[in-house]
């Protein structure tokens, strides 16, 4: 992405670091289980697996594969995001499954099993003078 | 099963599925549940517990239950009120059977209703300028698309085995009184409207609706003394969802796992079952479902829909009445509309969508997670 005017923060709701530098990879914020390895996407207290209390923050991968995916032909009221386009459940590399828009390529490439790196979105909103970022998964091995 | 009374269906009452703009939520409740009563042959002070599915459209929010049934009388009797999304009055209606049966009661009524905005239903909360909503993710048809495009990856399921579920609910629906749509469309008409969420066609998306539903449950001695054909409720059980690390949360829940605790405390099986009702709020429903279900393999559903299996003379009749898709989906009274069709089925009232000759009928009902699984028999 471009870099413009003001600091980027993340879109409230979702939860992920913004390199200084471009070449750095965003990373969605996890939990791990300390007891059984589990991980998982967001802030969780209890792990599912085991039952384990108290969970350590973790990051997590930003590669997975699509696990499966629809191409959205209506746009949703007050989304910023233009249709046709892709919404897929993605199964990262180190575990959990994430919801995310599919950016980067035509929305009939996409397909179950592709693999995808995740991304920085650009929302063109301000507030409190930074640049609100969201996240996207693109086709790709790699995530810069 | 476990020990302790059986529970009966004396009566069941809808108000007709569709867009009532004149009608109060509690209009559409009062008449389903005198339209129940009258079935029954009881009136409501003979009524034990009252119980009320709703999700919560337009209208006030809280103690809705306690004004519905007191409108129908005030003899003090315990009022609960039961969300569980789109499966309310089937859970509630699992709970009424649970005070029956342990004894509490000897009778309950159970109302769904629902008055709905017109469009696409709104999902996330009210987070409007959060990442979920503004990326274009609160999408409820998205969830059955990506459920669809997973079983067509998996399996090879086409769009016209999803498409050919809205052909047969349609047909279906011709013959229920009762139903939203009432007009057949044809394979090309669901394929050619407009497309929602791939491979879903707007065609393919239930309606939203007002309506309402009535049930009223009683034990086995009661309805002992007013009918000599009941029909028995005979096994109910319901579930969440099972966490998984190597498969992603399905869209409507656990079906299989709870499917397997219904059939066992009924103690039949898939193959024993005569008519079945679906949570179809999009075509992949039926398709998922009926694996699920046991009554085909993993990935043979769509072949199965498309060679009529689920039609009202094929093996396994489903959605008789037109399902969610054709007969409207008012959330809180889906469960209850579900109930009505299975019991009118079993009564042999069911007209020109009756299945010859059925006997015992299971229904699914789904909301966000939460299953019901409730199996029927004559």
């Amino acid at each position: 992405m471009t870099a413009g005017a003001g600091t980027a923060v993340a879109i409230r709701g979702a939860s992920f670091t913004i390199p200084a530098s471009p070449s750095d990879r965003p990373q969605l914020r996890g939990s791990a289980c300390p007891s059984c390895g589990a991980r998982f996407a967001g802030q969780r207290a209890i792990c599912l697996g085991c039952g384990q209390r108290g969970l350590d923050e973790c990051l997590l991968s930003p590669l997975g594969v699509v696990w499966t995916f629809t191409i959205v032909h209506q746009k949703p009221p007050g989304a910023i995001i233009e249709p046709p386009y892709v919404i897929a459940q993605i199964k990262l590399q180190d575990g959990p499954f994430v919801q995310s828009v599919i950016t980067g390529c035509a929305v009939a490439d996409v397909h179950v099993g592709m693999p995808v790196a995740m991304t920085l979105y650009d929302t063109d909103r301000m507030s409190d003078g930074n640049r609100v970022v969201a996240f996207s998964f693109r086709p790709g091995t790699d995530a810069t | 099963m476990s020990t302790g009374e059986d529970v009966v269906v004396l009566g069941v009452g809808l108000h007709p599925f569709g867009r009532f703009p004149t009608k109060s939520l509690d209009d559409l409740a009062r008449e389903a549940g005198l339209a129940a009563l009258d079935d029954a042959g009881i009136e409501f002070n003979q009524v034990e517990a009252g119980y009320l599915g709703r999700v919560g459209g337009t209208g006030p929010p809280v103690g809705v239950g306690m004004r519905i049934f007191g409108e129908l009388g005030q003899h003090g009797i315990p009022i609960t009120n039961i969300e569980l999304a789109c499966g309310s009055s089937s859970r509630a209606l699992m709970l009424a059977a649970d005070a029956i049966r342990a004894g509490s009661v000897e009778t309950a009524m159970v109302i769904g209703a629902e008055k709905m905005e017109r469009g696409m239903l709104r999902v996330g909360g009210p987070d409007s300028d959060g990442y979920a909503s503004l990326m274009g993710l609160n999408v409820m048809p998205a969830a059955y698309g990506m459920m669809a495009q997973r079983h067509m990856a998996e399996y090879g399921t086409k769009p016209e085995h999803f498409a050919q579920v809205s052909v047969k609910s349609h047909r279906n629906a011709m013959h229920n009184p009762n139903a939203q749509y009432r007009v057949a469309i044809t394979l090309e008409e669901v394929l050619a409207s407009r497309m929602v969420c791939e491979p879903l066609t707007l065609y393919q998306c239930c309606p939203t609706s007002d309506g309402a539903s009535a049930v009223i449950l009683c034990s086995a001695s009661f309805a002992r003394r007013r009918t000599t054909a009941p029909v028995r409720l005979r096994a109910w059980a319901g579930g969440s969802p099972v966490y998984s690390r190597e498969r992603s949360p399905q869209g409507e829940g656990p079906t299989g796992l709870v499917a397997r605790r219904a059939y066992e405390k009924a103690g039949i099986g898939p193959q024993d079952v005569h008519v079945t009702q679906v949570h179809d709020a999009f075509t992949p429903g039926e398709i998922l479902t009926i694996e699920e279900l046991g009554y085909v393999k993993p990935g043979e559903g769509g072949p199965f829909v498309w060679e009529g299996g689920t039609e009202i003379t094929g093996r396994c009749p489903v959605n008789t009445d037109g399902g969610l898709l054709s007969r409207g989906h008012p959330m809180g009274a889906t469960g209850g509309a579900m109930v009505t069709e299975v019991v009118r089925q079993l009564r042999s009232q069911a007209g020109a969508r009756q299945v010859v000759g059925a006997r015992v009928g299971l229904l699914q009902n789904a909301g966000i997670g939460g299953v019901n699984v409730l199996i029927f028999d004559a």
